[in-house]
């Protein structure tokens, strides 16, 4: 195993995908200055040529220039014989989609209408994100999904890979595989290969939402294909069918988020944002990302001592995050009415 | 001749892309790494004052600012991500925030008033310092020893605000570890916000933090400024008295429990306080959820905004190419520094002049020698303009030329039962843009290549509170050429626009050509720094 790249020291791996590999590293700076970070490695077939490195290097130093707190944040990349690899800051806590796994059950509305407000932020953020020249950049993240949500024991909320969707989009057919999975968020449009805006990010917003809302999959597809023709002509789930207290509001906010065509949706992120914080204000649900970062660290801590999730002790439902709801973790419940 | 630390271009791997000033004993820049295929990503450097590279007490602050801040890794403090030496300079990386100190945005042109600030908003800030400063109260050393740490200057200087609604704590410089120590040998931090056995030198603990924040807090739903006076001293002997106007006779909305968190937090005798800020965090809370006031970083996001207004990244539209030999000093704390970046973006100059001389309390007189600084042109396309040192914090912060867009306060005002009472000259702010609001030191900045001229004792703007009520942005960078122009400002008459040739040489070895050149600063007499301290033009 790789011990360094660059001035990073890499400690160990935590995964490996069609891409590259992620590693967990630090950077040791002088007078005991130690940092831990995530090292994500991209295989030198991608930037074999120049013309594919550029493509995936192009919109990683867009990401790199999107500060904001709702966004993971790019610190370096650099090149190593075997490929270059992009250096982000660490989150101690849980992606979203094994946060939603360990859950037991659903997270209190406010909670879960938290993260995805956060994310809408961020989102919108990069969508306004422009260019040196101040040009806008139209950047679309293409790929909001569970795994790329990322929730730090201290109430971060933050959506990784940008610019890695789009250059693996671009390698689907080199990589196999790469695409597995993330069908479940795509917009209509984009399953169709219409060019997107980013309306296709307020529809994988608007699945979030479903999903965090209810711990439920938005579609029960068994496979990808199945997937994309829910997408494309199934009947939107309500989600008071899969939590029975769920707010009308908020389905209304949901079914918005998920309109088919896009014209229906709503516009920008911060316009679902909006109806989020107004929902929330109507409600008194106090948005506190602190309280997120309570229940990451619980679910986190079941993660850890090894409990078996729901899901997978269920034998794997298709809904795919465990629908039982045995836990009486006072977080992860509606508050007493 | 080697180029000392200002006229260098890199450090490290971070290429300097603008100085943005100093403070306290450092100096700030944005920097960026520069990689293969065009990857940027900006930083912010901090290094000792050049007058200060071989004070033992600067570099052991900077040190341990390093070593603790690896384990300081929270969203609410400011993220410190590389360590480092270079050519015998000792330098810290800081992440880049974009927004302003919350000194910048609680400014109001009445002395001893601040902004009007929404309550969401007001809880929501000091909720979040309060739960980064638990982090640093309860860091463990690698051994897992609890380490103690008191970040001893918790003040509005010190709390950075993000366009994104983030909430930083920065500077943890002075941060004393009380494991160690538990006299402090002199007094830090800043007399207004700081606590009264600190102010006595007595020991303390992580409650006098719980004081500083308690203060902010006052002052944030108060609209008063609790401890301010003309001068340190009489600020010293308030906050000694141990007298705290109760809250709600100056705003009678206040809701009692909130008033009882305050002067539970700013309580004379540590002992009768909250034991930790954590629960200072947690008493806000209760009290926003019985109020039903929701507590959500997109309220402070959108304060921020309708304060500011809108702002770019100062590298958007900015020249690409860095121009690290141009050098802004001024006084202020770390946090406005970082914070002045914001103002970049808009093509005008941030100024740190002296600030309000009960924020810089420290009687350290090498910190305070560091403090008056000394500045020296900036990018080429730049207008240069005069300095307007002010006296006073309002008209010092440097970090922001103030606008108010009516149509864009917070709409949550709804949500907000509290609105502390407008100041006195503060009323019809917003609907004019005319905010009353300092238009800050920034449009006043020091554009003088002048060296060793420091001590040049500041005759300007010894008015405190006076507003300026110069010409106000109205819009971004377009206007800002016209914006930076002050016709009422008396002490600080508008420069003359061609670059002065007169640029020493021993600055200008960077980028003397072009370098404007205004007059030269004026000082505050009691900032006067050692006259060899024009650390510019020490060769090396």
């Amino acid at each position: 195993m790789l011990t360094r790249l660059g001035r990073y020291h890499v400690d160990s791996l935590l995964a490996r995908g069609g891409m590259g590999e992620v590693y967990l590293g630090r950077v040791e700076g002088a007078f005991g200055f130690v940092r831990p970070v995530v090292i994500k490695t991209i295989r030198t077939e991608l930037l074999a040529d120049e013309r594919a490195a550029l493509m995936f290097v192009d919109e990683a130093r867009i990401a790199a220039g999107l500060h904001h707190r709702n966004i993971v944040q790019i610190l370096d990349f650099d090149r190593f014989e075997g490929g270059a690899f992009l250096v982000t800051e660490y989150i101690e806590g849980a992606d979203l989609r094994t946060f939603l796994h360990h859950l037991r059950a659903p997270p209190r509305y406010d909670l879960a209408v938290t993260i995805v407000s956060e994310l809408a932020t961020g989102l919108d953020a990069a969508h306004n994100a422009r260019s040196s020249d101040g040009v806008p950049l139209n950047l679309v993240h293409r790929d909001v999904s569970p795994s790329n949500v990322l929730l730090g024991i201290a109430g971060e909320v933050k959506l990784a890979d940008f610019g890695i969707a789009k250059a693996r989009s671009r390698s689907y057919h080199t990589v196999s595989g790469s695409i597995k999975g993330k069908a479940a968020y795509m917009a209509p449009e984009q399953i169709l290969g219409e060019p997107l805006d980013r309306r296709a990010d307020v529809f994988g917003l608007g699945v979030l939402l479903f999903e965090v809302t209810t711990r439920t999959r938005l579609y029960s597809a068994r496979s990808d294909a199945k997937a994309m023709k829910l997408i494309l002509g199934g009947e939107l789930p309500d989600p008071a069918e899969r939590r029975p207290d769920y707010p009308r509001e908020l389905a209304a906010i949901v079914r918005r988020a998920l309109a088919r065509e896009r014209d229906a949706r709503y516009p920008t992120a911060r316009a679902l944002a909006d109806d989020l914080d107004q929902l929330a204000h109507a409600q008194r649900w106090p948005l506190s990302c602190h309280a997120v970062g309570e229940l990451v660290q619980q679910a986190r801590t079941r993660m850890l001592h090894g409990t078996p999730p729901p899901a997978l002790a269920g034998g794997g439902s298709d809904r795919g995050f465990g629908a039982s709801a045995h836990d009486r973790s006072p977080l992860s419940q509606e508050r007493p009415q | 001749m080697i180029a000392t630390a200002e006229q260098r271009d890199s450090v490290g791997p971070y290429r300097l892309v603008k100085a943005i000033g100093a403070g306290g004993s450092a100096r700030i820049d944005l920097a960026r790494i520069d990689r293969a295929y065009g990857f940027q990503r900006h930083v912010v450097v901090k290094r000792p004052l050049e007058h200060l590279r071989d004070d033992t007490r600067a570099a052991a602050s900077l040190r341990r600012e390093a070593r603790i801040g690896g384990l300081l890794r929270h969203p609410h403090l400011v993220a410190v991500l590389d360590a480092g030496t270079h050519d015998g300079y000792d330098f810290l990386v800081l992440e880049y925030v974009h927004g302003a100190s919350l000194r910048a945005l609680m400014q109001a042109e009445a002395p001893g008033r601040v902004r009007p600030v929404p309550l969401d908003v007001a809880l929501a800030l000091v909720t979040d310092v309060a739960r980064g400063l638990h982090h640093a109260h309860e860091l463990l050393d690698e051994q897992g020893t609890p380490l103690g740490l008191v970040h001893r200057d918790v003040s509005p200087g010190n709390i950075l605000v993000g366009y994104d609604g983030s909430v930083k704590l920065a500077d943890f410089g002075i941060a004393k570890e009380t494991r160690v120590a538990t006299l402090s040998g002199s007094m830090h931090g800043t007399v207004t916000y700081m606590a009264p056995e600190q102010c006595r030198g007595h020991a303390f603990d992580r409650r006098a933090d719980v004081f500083s924040l308690g203060v902010i807090l006052y002052e944030l739903v108060t609209g008063t400024r609790l401890f301010w006076a003309d001068n340190d001293v009489a600020s010293l002997h308030r906050v000694l008295s141990g007298t705290v106007p109760r809250p709600r006779k100056l705003v009678p909305q206040i809701p009692p429990a909130l008033e009882n968190v305050i002067l539970t937090a700013v309580a004379h005798e540590p002992e009768r306080r909250f034991p930790s800020t954590r629960a200072v965090a947690d008493a806000i809370e209760r009290i926003a959820g019985d109020l039903g006031v929701v507590l959500g970083a997109r309220w402070i996001a959108r304060w921020v905004e309708s304060v500011l207004g809108p702002r770019d990244v100062p590298w958007i539209g900015a020249a690409t190419t860095p121009d690290a030999s141009t050098v802004t000093r001024g006084d202020g704390s770390l946090v406005e520094l970082i914070s002045t970046i914001a103002s970049e973006g808009d093509d005008i100059d941030p100024a740190f002049g002296p600030t309000d001389p009960h924020e810089q309390t420290e009687p350290d007189h090498a910190e305070a020698a560091a403090r008056a600084v000394r500045s020296r042109g900036r990018r080429t396309y730049r207008r240069p303009t005069v300095i307007a040192t002010a006296l006073v914090a309002t008209l010092a912060l440097g970090a922001a030329t103030f606008i108010v867009l009516a149509d864009k306060a917070p709409s949550l005002s709804s949500a907000t039962p509290i609105s502390p009472p407008a100041a006195a000259g503060q009323t019809g702010q917003p609907d004019t843009g005319q905010t009353g609001q300092p238009d800050t030191g920034q449009t006043g900045q020091t554009e003088t290549g002048q060296t060793g001229q420091t001590g040049q004792p500041d005759t300007g703007q010894p008015d405190t509170g006076q507003p300026d009520t110069g010409q106000r942005r109205t819009t971004k960078r377009a206007s800002t050429k016209t914006g930076r122009k002050r016709p009422t400002k008396e002490a600080a008459p508008e420069p003359p626009p061609p670059p002065p040739s007169s640029v020493p040489a021993a600055t200008g070895s960077g980028a003397t050509a072009t370098k404007p050149n205004g007059p030269k600063p004026k000082w505050d007499p009691t900032l006067l720094l050692p006259s060899d301290s024009g650390s510019g033009t020490r060769k090396r």
